[in-house]
């Protein structure tokens, strides 16, 4: 048990969990275009299930694990992304660079839809190539009519504070230890 | 009754002759912020929060920019920056003159009159205001501000985005209709 403890406590700190938060917006000329149920081109938001296509998608600003991430570095989207109903997607959104940060989604919950806003939240696993997978939560809104066939959007991706289970691995390798020590001790 | 048609006609002309001169402003012009940039939103004593919910302004807005146009703001280049009166309260609803200006390409600037919360929580904050459009060489016209941000914030910077479009002016259109109308009926009546 105790050398159990001991791997999983050095695994993580290790790769080290993703903390902190990354915003996002579009570009000059960019924005999303929106689609309905059938797939089709909307300019609805009451009408809207899903997102066709993110243009000139980039970082506005970075903190934590993020804050080497270039501020207007490009973002990937996939694309279409379903919200309504909830579609996994991985990776919603990546970023190439040194930590390949990218986020996939699990689920999303609308919060707001109505005929001038539209407001998404999304739960998921934060991936990146120099640290461990980390729970993460996703907020998306955008807004009133669109222009050039786009509406312009923001969003927020967040590492979920860690909770419990560093805590944990922590305390059972604390414990673990002691145990080890009690065994070898000379009789 | 031919007095009646002649005072009828001589409006119509005046109406249409005053719209066709300046007219009203028509389309959409969306902004966000560009890299490094957002808004930092301000509490009820006027310090920083990073909590939407407890948010009643914005206390500053950093490189706003113009995402997207149509209409009348189509000269308007995309990437342009916008400048923002700062700070915005919104509550209570406060009136800004005016709440954004585009220095230039038409200098179209938004008079925001009102502002309704349509949603504020831990995690979303959405606004939707009226106001006036003004721009060179346009008619003040009536306008719609609808504006979002979520958290958390990175850096005490909120991203947000907002749309800001022209209400079509149905007084205008009534008056160019009856315009219309009264010159048909007058040149369907024959002559005395």
């Amino acid at each position: 048990m105790a050398l159990v403890a001991l791997i999983a406590f050095t695994s993580a700190a290790h790769g080290g969990l993703i903390n902190g938060s990354i915003n996002f917006s579009s570009g000059p000329g960019g924005g999303v275009v929106l689609q309905d149920s059938l797939g089709n081109d909307t300019t609805n938001l009451l009408a809207v299930t899903g997102i066709k296509s993110w243009l000139f998608a980039e970082v506005e600003e970075g903190t934590g694990s993020f804050d080497g991430v270039p501020d207007g570095s490009a973002v990937t989207f996939a694309q279409p992304w379903v919200f309504n109903p909830s579609t996994p997607k991985t990776p919603l959104w990546s970023i190439a660079g040194p930590d390949n940060f990218a986020f996939n989604l699990l689920t999303a919950t609308v919060v707001r839809q109505s005929g001038s806003f539209l407001a998404i939240k999304g739960t998921g696993t934060l991936t990146s190539t120099n640290y461990s997978a980390t729970a993460g939560t996703w907020y998306f809104t955008t807004q009133g009519d669109e222009a050039e066939g786009k509406f312009s959007w923001s969003s927020s991706t967040a590492a979920v504070p860690d909770a419990g289970t560093t805590l944990a691995l922590l305390g059972g390798s604390l414990l673990g230890l002691c145990g080890l020590r009690r065994k070898l001790r000379p009789q | 009754m031919k007095l009646t048609f002649k005072i009828l006609s001589a409006f119509a002309v005046v109406a249409l002759g005053s719209t066709a001169h300046s007219a009203t402003i028509i389309g959409t012009i969306n902004f966000s912020s560009s890299g490094n940039g957002g808004i930092i939103l301000e509490d009820l004593n006027g310090n920083i929060t990073t909590n939407p919910l407890l948010a009643v302004g914005v206390q500053s807005w950093l490189f706003p920019k113009v995402n997207t146009r149509s209409g009348s703001f189509i000269s308007v280049p995309s990437g342009q920056s916008v400048t923002f009166s700062a700070p915005w309260t919104f509550t209570p609803s406060t009136p800004m003159t005016p709440l954004w200006t585009i220095v230039g390409f038409g200098n179209f600037t938004f008079n925001l009159a009102s502002s309704t919360i349509e949603l504020q929580d831990n995690d979303f904050l959405l606004i939707e205001g009226t106001g006036t459009l003004t721009g060179d060489n346009f008619e003040d016209t009536p306008g719609k501000w609808f504006f979002t941000t979520q958290g958390p914030a990175t850096e005490s910077k909120f991203s947000w985005s907002s749309t800001t479009k022209a209400v079509p002016e149905s007084g205008a259109a009534m008056l160019l209709g009856g315009a219309m109308l009264t010159l048909c009926f007058l040149r369907r009546r024959p002559s005395l």
